[in-house]
This record gives structure tokens, C-alpha cells and sequence, in this order.
């Protein structure tokens, strides 16, 4: 601090050499509108802060016009505490507004002597007032008597029934912590017979539905034993009621589909909502939406094959769509056939088109991809992580083996199963289907019921297979047995009339008829060669799916080779080795399932497309395969027709080994 | 029990009818103080103060310093409290009486630590009430009981405890031992401690996330009550954090050390990055401090860099994952700020943003986790969001959504920045179809005292009066009265 600081001070005149004036001294003769405060001028008029100095000063006693009253920690008791505690607190002096009178219990006697001291007539303590929050429930009361002739439960024993009902009042019926502290011994119960006690009883698992269920059960009752139902009074009848109408199932039912609710993906959420919308709407527009649907149909002219009428009930189904739908495709490819084959015979050497209907194919899938891509790819960056429950339903397997084949849906795959080599078979299966109450047309084909389904079909098929073979069994040992007796009749020296084998053999169906004698030969022919081929077999067997439409093709051209006698009998070895086609099939499967996910296409897949395409043709040209097969094969039956006791051999494994692969099956599915 | 006294007062005011002719009048909503003490005792730290009040006076720390004397090697000293276990006393070493798990390990120190904790700042300050401390009493047996009564240290204040919501058995008996036989409590309360941080956010029923040293847990609270089978815990905390940042450190090119305060004599700056220019306390040989005691000072200097350095990355997405722009969010947490930090011997550096999230990434992302021969990767369901689906998907169905909606955040861990928001994104994620709502206070006591703080309101209630357990059932039923009471 300098001189002049403490002179200015002290109010005393400066000394030494006159300072220059401060600003601060001028400021002052700035002058704001009056009525403003100096802190706010000071704000504008920018100067010194203002620093109001102010002598420190002790607050002055108020002056009360009455006698302080001091505070004092008083004890007091709370009668809703059996134990007598005495506890604490700061009170006024002589206030006694809200202290119920407490009688001192003996029990508090000890307790109560100090605080005799403090208190001069302490006779009396004062009750908390919280006290009076002290709510219990209700418990159930029954006695061992009424227990026996009212309340006894197979499931519940009566120590757990006391159990929880102890537990239930002890937690003021809040469900969800009864549950979590439900921990029932049932070993802790008094043995009475120790010999059947002698395994100490597993805790049953309870579910809260349980636990409410039994508890309800008893509560109602036992208010009824107390007080019959005509004495009750409303609020009793109507609690009465509630316990009654408990359903632990319903409940049980609700809390799953709670759940889902819960679980749901914003994609889910989104799909909901777009779905109810659509539903509204489409309620809202039907009858506008069936006009013009008519109207669309008018235009593009009905369809060929199509009755020519003009409803479109019979749009309205489903099957009718699918049916209206192909016809259309079908038109469509067509035209599109006519215009490729313009195209190209206008671009001439050119080169190479790429193919019209599965180029197509694969444009529109990418759009569909990438619409999708759109829908899902909100809110987060890179692929997503799908859970195992999202994998579930969207189908996606992440299968070891490298997989096959294109695109398929799922109601190909339908109709697929259903469809056998031979229009008879086909018939036989729906015949089998019928019987078996299932209808052809899945109503809802998730991917896990079409998978089932066309287990189911494998089955059938092979079941039909194996009453086939049983049949041609017993017809081959009939011929057998009459070239025996034949045999025997030339041993003999009698001259008896030649015959034709195929004719002992009862059939019921032309076509088939005919097909079977091809068959016959053809196992005579395979039961020698078997054995050597069956390694063979196996690797044909794999790759069969892929090979089954050039199989088919080739057959026609060159039927001496082996491989195509196969490919014309296939339906039969299919099922002779169903386990492993079987497996081949759910590859499938699953590969048909990520393509439907709108995986991007490969370059790879067209050559399946083509031969899915391939596939179908054979499948249209099956009468006509037939019918040249039954030829080709008249002539490769000629050689195989020595050494009996082999063929029978053969024949006799063969068929033992289908069967046991049948019973297999169907003990599996028995077991499923 | 708790509803009809936390929740619901009014109501069952109303039910009850007998004493409620007249409306309830205003304090009967409010507390009614009866000199109750609050003890919660975690593993960082032991609180305690007076219920009613809004932060715990005295916090010590749980670690207490051991002396080993060479006379006699049973009786080593111990040492509580922040002031002493500090000081590099020769061959001091640190222990901490709480187990890694969050319940008591070594009963007979931690009555000891809680003794000092309690008598050092709160009952020794308050004067013995006039008409007991003797001076007025002619009477000479009086005064003698009066001194009796004074030998025990709490024998005039009920004690609230807190507890994990996986303490059990033995556990929970010795605590009220303690109290009513060392300390001669006229009432005691065990209370556990997710309950009372939901009721420090006022929330009866609520999901607690409680971010401590040792560990992290999920308690639900349903109506003032926990649901045990449903608490899930993991040791993704305080500590697992500190051990992230240690192996950042060695792993840093070069590697960054950790010098605790106390072996810094003198320092002078140095530029960011450069080496220490310090002088380094050397001690004669046989008094050196045990290695648990630089632990103990370096877990002071990760905390310290923890509270100012380490952030949670805050999304879009995870800090392994790919950014919406395309490329991945490790590429946009580079172009991050970095935070500068200065150790102790003055080394400094800017950290760049990318160490400040990885730190506490692995809580989040088992993925992102750093790990070593000693610091074991965690597995995936030791974060955070696997806690807490666990946890939901063992609480009843009705209950999720309800839960969801309150996510009480408390313990000191939760304090980084980002967190709330991260979990929040997390967990929106996991449940799109449910809304999820945090209750995080903003106000640093109140995340670091949180069950404190609800033990402090609950002791004060006046409705508790009811439910303490008095010395008197202690003595009719001993210990086995807590598990029966405080449910
Ligand atoms: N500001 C902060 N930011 C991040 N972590 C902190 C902060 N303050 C303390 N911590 C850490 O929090 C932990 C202590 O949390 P606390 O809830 O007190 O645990 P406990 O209840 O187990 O004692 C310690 O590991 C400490 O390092
Ligand atoms: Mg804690």
C-alpha cells in the first residue's frame, strides 16, 4: 500500500507532488437520464466497475414480541411396533399437537425408566403418527379340517399351499416378488410314512400363473367357508368373482404374446404397420378394387384357356390367381420367346445373347434387392447383424456344403413334391394325402412346414414304392414259379405252351403295366450288375439332382449306355436311397431360402436357372420319355435273363433294404 | 411394508379409515429425523453421514494401510482414512477390506474402518446431551450408567446399512452383530443398495445400473423390493477401466508409465510428449512400501485421468463397427479432439481421441476390450447390455417395458462422458419396440452417493420408524432376524 492510498484513506490532504486527475474524478458530470441506477449507467458509460463498500455489520436480534421456545429431543414410542422401541426426535418444547396418547406397556418399562427422567409425569409416551400406515392383506384362514374337505390339490401340498400363502401376505401380494423369492424345500416337510418319503422330493418348478392360480383358489374358497356367498357384501362378491375367473392359461397366453410384442425389430414394427394399413385399405376399396381388377382383366383379354366369362369370381381364390398368373407368364414368355428369336436371327453371328427370361429374371430380382436394401438398411451402417430368432423366420441357414440349384419358391416346391414321375403315382400320393386328411394346397406354408411336407411326401412315395415292389414280388415269383412248373412239365416230357411271364401279373392300371415289365427286366439286369456298381451308384446319386434333366435328355440319344437306363428308372432309385437325396434335398433347401432372402445373384447360378428351366420340359415330355424308355428298354431286357438264384438274391436284398430304410422312416416320423 | 409407507401413504391413509377422520396435515408426507446413521460401505470408498442430510459427511476411503511391527508380525498396525494411508510410511502395504465381489471380506477390519469412519467426523463432533454427560447429575450411579452407555460409540443412534443385492447368508447377519454388539445401536436396517439409489431418483420401481470400482450390476427394483434372482453383475467397472488404461499405457509406443505422486520429489515442465525432467524419491532398502501400496496411488492417478481424459464413444453405432457414411467408426473417432493429461513427474501428452473412447469401449463391446496374460478378455455377456437383457429376461414380462422406462444410472463409474447417451442408444437398439428412458442425475454427488442418498431419505422417513429393527428383537431373535426383516 503506498502513502497516498492511506492519506486518501483518512481523508487527509495529498503530499508530494500533485497527482494527475483520475478519470474517476470526471466521471461523476456524466449524467444518464435520471431514474436509472448507477450500476446500470455504470454499464453503459463504461468505466470502473462500481464497488460499493459496504462495513461489515452483524445482522441486528430481531426483537420478538414473544419468548423463544426451545427445541428438545423428545422420545416417543409407535404403536404399530410390538417391541416398544423408543426412538428420538427434535420437538418443540410442550408441543403436543399431534401425539396421541401411547399406554406404556410393562414390556417398556426398562425402557421407559431413563426416559422417565427426562419427561416429570411420563406415563404416557407419544405415538408416532406414522402408525397408522401400517396396512396388511388379508391372509386366508382355513384349518387343517377345512383343508382337507375343501382345499386339497393333487399338485400343491398342504405345506406349500401354507407356504405360499405365508409368502403372498408377506409380500402384500406383489406377484412379481413372490415369484422371485419363491423357494420352496419340500424335503423340509415332517415324513410321516418314511418309507415312501425315502427319495427326497424335487422342488416343482411354479410359475407366478400357478402360484395365482393356487392362491386364488384357496383365498376364494376360504372366503366363501367364512362368509357364504349370499351373505357377502358387493366389494367381497365382486373380489370373490375376480379370484373365480382367474385363467392361468389365458394369462399364460397373454404374457407370450406379450413378449413377441415386445420383441418385435423396427422391421417387424414397420411390416405391421404397413400391413394393417394395407388391410384398412383394402377393406375401405374393396368393392372399388373388385371393378377394377375387372376392368384389368377385360383389358388384357381373359386368358386362354380361361372360361369365357366375364366374372372374376373365380380370380378371387387364391389358385385361381396362381393359375391366371401362369397363363399370363406363359403368354408373356412367349412373346418373349418370339421376340428373342427375331432379335437373334436379326444380330446373326453377332454373338452370344445372353438369355431372354432369366436375364429378365435377374434384372427384376435386383430391384427387388435393392427396394429391400432401402426398407432395411435405416438406422444402421453396414450389413446387419441378424439374431438367431430373425434367422429363424427369414429362413437363412448357413449350410458347410457348397449349395446348388437357383431360385425356387416355395409353392414350387409344393407342387414339386406332390408331382411323381407318372401321372398314377401322382394320383396315388393324393389319394394318400387325402387320406391322411392333408390338404394339397398347404394353407400355410412356412418354411418349416414345407420342409415337413415334403418329408411326408418322400415318405408316401417310398411307402408306395415298397407296395409296388411287394406287388411285382409276388408277381415275378409267380412267373417263377410257373417257368418252374414248366420246367418241370418239359422234364417230364410234356410239351406245354409257351407263355408270356408279364401276364400272371396282375395290374390294375394300363400304363403301368407295360412300364413294370421294363422294370422287371431291368432289376434282373441291375441285381447282377450291383454289386460292382454300387460305389458308383453312390457318387451318381449325389450328383443326381444335377444331373436328372441332361440324364433325361441323353437318354433319348444314347439309351445302350448305362447311366441313362439308370436316369429312366430313377424314381425307383431315388427311393432306394432316399437318405441321401434326402439330404441333398434340404441343401436345397436351404439355398432356395437365402435366394429368397435377395442375396445377390452370381454369374454361376444362370446355368442352374437354365437347367431348372431344362427340368421342367423333360417334366411336360415325361409321357413321351416314357414311352421311348419302354421301348429302349425292351431291347436291354433280352440279355438279362439268366442265373435265377442271383436275380432272386439280389431282388431279396434289395427289397429288405428298402423296407428296413421304411420302417425307419416311419418311425422316425412317429417319433417327430 | 414398503408400499403402504413409500409409495402409497396417502392411499392407505385413506384405506386404513381407523385414525383418518380428518385429512392427513402436510408433514405427514415428509420426514420425521431421529439422529439415524447411514453406512454404505462400497469398494472404493465407505460412506457415511446422518439420514435427512443430502451428502454423506465422512467418506474413507476402503482401502486401510497395514505396518507390519517387527516384534510382533500378528500385530500390524492399521491405518484408515485418506490422511494417513497416503503417506509412504516404510513397508506399508494396502489392502482393502471389501472383496472384489462387493461384500465384506475381513469383518473384524471392516467394523474397524466403519468405527473410524463414523466416530472420526460425525458422532465424536456431536456433544453428548446435557442431561447425560454427567456434569448435572448429583447422583453418582447415574452418572455411571451414563458412562457405560458411552463406551459403545452409536448406542444412541439407529444405523442404516447398505448391502449388494447378492450379499446373502453369514453375510448379512454380521453386519447387525456389529452393530448392536461393538456399537451398541438401539435400532439397525440393512438395506440394499440398488433399492436405495432408485429411491435417491424417487423411483419405487425401477432398473438400477450401479457402475462401481469393483463391479457393475443390474438390480430390478419392483415396489421398493429387489428381485434377486433377476441381479445380474459383472467386474466391467472402475477397476476394469483403470486395467484398460494400464495396458493402453504399455502398449503405447513408447510406453507411457504411471509415477504416482508420492515418488516425486521435484518436477519441472517439460514440453508435450518429451521425457520427464524429475527427481525421484529413492527409499533406504527395508523401508520401501509394499507394491500394493503403488498400486493403490497409481489407481489414484488413472481415476484422475479417468474423471478428466477417458469419454465413451457415443455412435452412431459402436467404436468396432461402420459409420452410416460409409468406412468405420475408428476412422471418424480419429478425426476426434484429443485431451491433453499430465502425469505426475510432468510428462504430458494429447491423447488422441480414438485411446479416450477405447478405454471404456470394452464395457460396452467385449469386442473392443484390450487384454494380457492377467487381464482376461471378458465374454460377451459381461457387458453392459448383456447384463441387462439377462436381467429383463428373467423379470416377468409385464414388468420389461416398466423398467425400461426407468434406468436408474448411479455409482461414480457412470460419470464419463457419453455414457448415459451410449446406453441409451444401446439399449433403444435392443428394444426398438419399448420405450427407454434414463434417470441419470446431472449432479455429480448425487451419481457418486447415490445409495447413500437413498438411505439417507429412507432413514428419515417417518413412516420407517415402524420397520428398524430394535435391539429388542435383536436379543429375542438374534442375527437370524435380518434375513426374516429386510427383505
Ligand atoms: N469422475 C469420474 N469419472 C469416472 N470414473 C470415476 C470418477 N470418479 C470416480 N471414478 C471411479 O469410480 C469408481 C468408484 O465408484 P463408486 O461408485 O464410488 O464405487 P463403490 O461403490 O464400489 O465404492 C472408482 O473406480 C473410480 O476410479
Ligand atoms: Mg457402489
Amino acid at each position: 500500500m503506498m502513502g497516498s492510498d492511506a492519506r486518501d484513506v483518512l481523508g487527509l490532504p495529498s503530499a508530494g507532488p500533485p497527482k494527475p486527475a483520475t478519470p474517476k474524478v470526471q466521471k461523476p458530470k456524466v449524467r444518464g437520464p435520471t431514474g436509472m441506477s448507477r450500476e446500470v449507467l455504470d454499464l453503459k458509460y463504461e468505466g470502473a466497475p462500481p464497488i460499493s463498500i459496504v462495513a461489515p455489520k452483524f445482522k441486528e436480534k430481531p426483537k420478538l414480541p414473544f419468548k423463544p421456545r426451545p427445541w428438545e429431543e423428545t422420545p416417543f414410542g409407535n404403536s404399530a411396533r410390538k417391541d416398544g422401541l423408543i426412538l428420538r426426535h427434535w420437538r418443540r418444547k410442550g408441543d403436543v399437537s399431534n401425539a396421541a396418547a401411547l399406554p406404556v406397556t410393562p414390556a417398556d418399562s426398562n425402557a421407559a425408566s431413563e426416559m422417565e427422567q427426562d419427561e416429570k409425569a411420563a406415563t404416557t409416551l407419544s405415538d408416532s403418527h406414522w402408525a397408522k400406515f401400517n396396512v396388511k392383506v388379508d391372509k386366508p384362514q382355513y384349518t387343517d379340517e377345512q383343508y382337507e374337505t375343501h382345499l386339497k390339490n393333487d399338485d400343491w401340498s398342504k405345506e406349500e399351499t401354507d407356504y405360499l400363502i405365508d409368502l403372498a401376505t408377506d409380500f402384500d401380494l406383489r406377484w412379481i416378488v413372490i415369484t422371485d423369492r419363491y423357494e420352496y424345500q419340500p424335503n423340509q416337510q415332517p415324513k410321516e410314512n418314511e418309507d415312501s418319503m425315502a427319495v427326497t422330493l424335487q422342488a416343482k418348478p411354479r410359475t407366478q400363473e400357478d402360484m395365482k392360480a393356487r392362491y386364488y383358489d384357496v383365498a376364494a374358497k376360504s372366503m366363501v367357508l367364512h362368509n357364504p356367498l349370499s351373505s357377502m357384501s358387493s366389494s367381497e362378491f365382486d373380489a370373490h368373482e375376480k379370484m373365480t375367473k382367474y385363467d392361468p392359461n389365458q394369462e399364460r397366453k397373454r404374457k407370450m404374446y406379450a413378449e413377441q410384442l415386445m420383441n418385435r425389430t423396427d422391421e417387424e414394427k414397420y411390416e405391421e404397420e404397413m400391413l394393417l394399413k394395407e388391410l384398412s385399405r383394402i377393406v375401405l376399396n374393396q368393392e372399388k378394387l373388385f371393378n377394377e381388377r375387372k376392368a384389368l382383366y377385360d383389358r388384357l383379354g381373359t386368358p386362354p384357356g380361361a372360361p369365357q366369362t366375364h366374372s372374376t369370381a373365380m380370380y378371387q381364390s387364391s389358385q385361381g390367381l396362381t393359375q391366371l398368373m401362369q397363363n399370363l407368364l406363359t403368354q408373356n414368355k412367349n412373346k418373349e420367346l418370339e421376340k428373342k428369336e427375331k432379335r437373334r436371327s436379326a444380330m446373326g453371328a453377332e454373338g452370344d445373347f445372353p438369355g431372354g427370361p432369366s436375364g429378365m429374371d435377374r434384372g427384376q430380382r435386383h430391384s427387388i434387392g435393392g427396394g429391400l436394401d432401402k426398407r432395411f438398411s435405416f438406422g444402421q451402417g453396414g450389413p446387419r447383424q441378424l439374431s438367431a430368432r430373425e434367422e429363424q423366420k427369414y429362413g437363412v441357414s448357413h449350410p458347410n456344403e457348397r449349395l446348388t440349384g437357383g431360385v425356387q419358391f416355395r409353392h414350387e416346391r409344393i407342387t414339386k413334391a406332390g408331382q411323381a414321375k407318372s401321372g398314377v403315382q401322382t394320383s396315388r400320393i393324393g389319394a394318400a394325402l387325402t387320406e391322411l386328411k392333408i390338404p394339397q394346397r398347404l394353407t400355410m406354408p412356412t418354411a418349416k412346414v414345407v420342409t415337413e411336407y415334403e418329408k411326408l411326401i418322400e415318405s408316401i412315395k417310398t411307402l408306395l414304392e415298397v407296395r409296388k415292389l411287394s406287388e411285382k414280388l409276388d408277381g415275378e415269383i409267380k412267373v417263377w414259379q410257373a417257368q418252374k412248373e414248366q420246367q418241370e412239365a418239359k422234364d417230364r416230357g410234356e410239351e406245354v405252351k409257351e407263355e408270356e411271364p408279364s401276364q400272371t401279373v396282375e395290374n390294375e392300371e394300363e400304363d403301368e403295366d407295360t412300364k413294370e415289365i421294363d422294370e422287371q427286366a431291368e432289376r434282373r439286369r441291375k441285381a447282377e450288375a450291383e454289386d460292382d456298381d454300387e460305389a458308383e451308384d453312390d457318387d451318381e446319386d449325389e450328383d443326381e439332382d444335377d444331373q436328372n434333366a441332361e440324364g433325361k435328355e441323353e437318354e433319348k440319344e444314347d439309351s445302350d449306355e448305362e447311366v441313362s437306363a439308370k436316369g429312366s428308372n430313377k424314381d425307383e432309385e431315388e427311393d432306394a436311397e432316399v437318405d441321401e437325396n434326402f439330404a441333398g434335398d434340404q441343401d436345397d433347401d436351404d439355398e432356395e431360402e437365402e435366394e429368397e432372402e435377395g442375396e445377390d445373384d452370381e454369374d454361376e447360378e444362370m446355368p442352374d436357372e437354365a437347367e431348372a428351366e431344362a427340368e421342367v420340359d423333360a417334366d411336360n415330355n415325361d409321357d413321351n420319355a416314357d414311352a421311348n424308355e419302354e421301348v429302349e428298354d425292351d431291347g436291354a431286357s433280352s440279355p438279362a435273363s439268366a442265373a435265377p438264384t442271383t436275380r432272386g438274391e439280389g431282388l431279396r436284398k434289395r427289397s429288405a433294404s428298402v423296407i428296413s430304410h421304411v420302417s425307419n422312416k416311419s418311425s422316425k416320423r412317429q417319433r417327430r | 411394508m414398503f408400499r403402504s409407507l413409500i409409495n402409497t401413504e396417502l392411499h392407505s391413509a385413506m384405506a386404513t379409515g381407523q385414525a383418518s377422520t380428518k385429512p392427513p396435515d402436510a408433514n405427514e408426507y415428509g420426514g420425521d429425523e431421529i439422529s439415524a446413521l447411514v453406512l454404505d460401505p462400497g469398494y472404493s470408498t465407505t460412506r457415511a453421514g446422518f439420514a435427512g442430510e443430502d451428502v454423506p459427511k465422512s467418506i474413507v476411503p476402503s482401502y486401510y494401510g497395514l505396518i507390519p511391527s517387527e516384534s510382533t508380525p500378528k500385530h500390524a498396525k492399521k491405518l484408515f482414512g485418506d490422511n494417513s494411508i497416503n503417506i509412504p510410511l516404510p513397508r506399508i502395504s494396502i489392502s482393502n477390506v471389501m472383496s472384489k465381489e462387493g461384500t465384506v471380506e475381513d469383518w473384524d477390519t471392516a467394523a474397524n474402518l466403519w468405527e473410524y469412519t463414523i466416530t472420526s467426523r460425525l458422532t465424536n463432533t456431536k456433544p453428548t446431551p446435557l442431561a447425560s454427560n454427567g456434569l448435572n447429575d448429583p447422583n453418582e450411579d447415574i452418572a455411571m450408567e451414563g458412562v457405560e452407555e458411552q463406551e459403545k460409540p452409536l448406542g444412541e443412534n439407529p444405523l442404516l446399512m447398505t448391502e449388494t443385492g447378492w450379499n446373502a447368508g453369514k453375510d448379512r447377519e454380521k453386519g447387525i452383530e456389529v452393530a448392536m454388539e461393538n456399537w451398541g445401536c438401539p435400532a439397525f436396517w440393512l438395506a440394499r443398495n440398488g433399492v436405495l439409489a432408485a429411491f435417491a431418483s424417487g423411483k419405487p420401481t425401477a432398473l438400477v445400473v450401479d457402475m462401481g470400482a469393483s463391479t457393475i450390476s443390474v438390480t430390478p427394483v419392483h415396489d421398493g423390493l429387489i428381485l434377486k434372482k433377476a441381479v445380474t453383475r459383472s467386474p466391467l467397472a472402475g477397476n476394469f477401466v483403470s486395467n484398460q488404461l494400464r495396458l493402453l499405457f504399455a502398449s503405447s509406443q513408447p510406453p507411457i508409465p504411471i509415477t504416482p505422486h508420492y515418488l516425486i520429489t521435484s518436477k519441472t515442465a517439460v514440453d508435450a510428449g518429451a521425457a520427464a525432467q524429475a527427481t525421484y524419491r529413492t527409499f533406504a532398502t527395508g523401508t520401501e512400501p509394499h507394491p500394493s501400496f503403488r498400486h493403490f496411488q497409481e489407481e489414484r492417478v488413472l481415476t484422475e485421468f479417468k474423471e478428466s481424459v477417458v469419454n465413451v464413444w457415443t455412435g452412431p453405432g459402436r467404436l468396432g463397427g461402420h459409420s452410416p457414411q460409409g468406412g468405420t467408426n475408428m476412422d471418424v473417432a480419429k478425426q476426434h479432439p484429443g485431451k491433453p493429461f499430465e502425469m505426475p513427474d510432468g510428462w504430458n501428452q494429447m491423447f488422441p481421441a480414438i485411446d479416450r473412447y477405447r478405454a471404456i469401449e470394452g464395457i460396452f463391446d467385449h469386442k473392443m476390450a484390450l487384454s494380457d496374460a492377467n487381464n482376461p478378455p471378458p465374454s460377451p455377456g459381461q457387458t453392459i447390455t448383456a447384463l441387462i437383457s439377462s436381467s429383463l429376461s428373467q423379470v416377468d414380462v409385464d414388468l420389461r417395458p416398466h423398467l425400461l422406462g426407468n434406468i436408474v444410472i448411479t455409482g461414480a463409474s457412470s460419470w464419463y462422458a457419453g455414457f448415459t447417451d451410449r446406453l441409451q442408444q444401446e439399449l433403444q437398439a435392443a428394444h426398438p419396440g419399448v420405450r427407454v428412458r434414463m434417470v441419470a442425475s446431472g449432479q455429480m454427488v448425487e451419481r457418486k452417493f447415490g445409495s447413500w442418498i437413498g438411505g439417507s431419505i429412507l432413514a428419515s422417513l417417518g413412516t420407517f420408524h415402524q420397520l428398524w429393527i430394535s435391539k429388542k428383537e435383536y436379543e429375542e431373535h438374534g442375527p437370524g432376524i435380518v434375513e426374516k426383516r429386510c427383505k
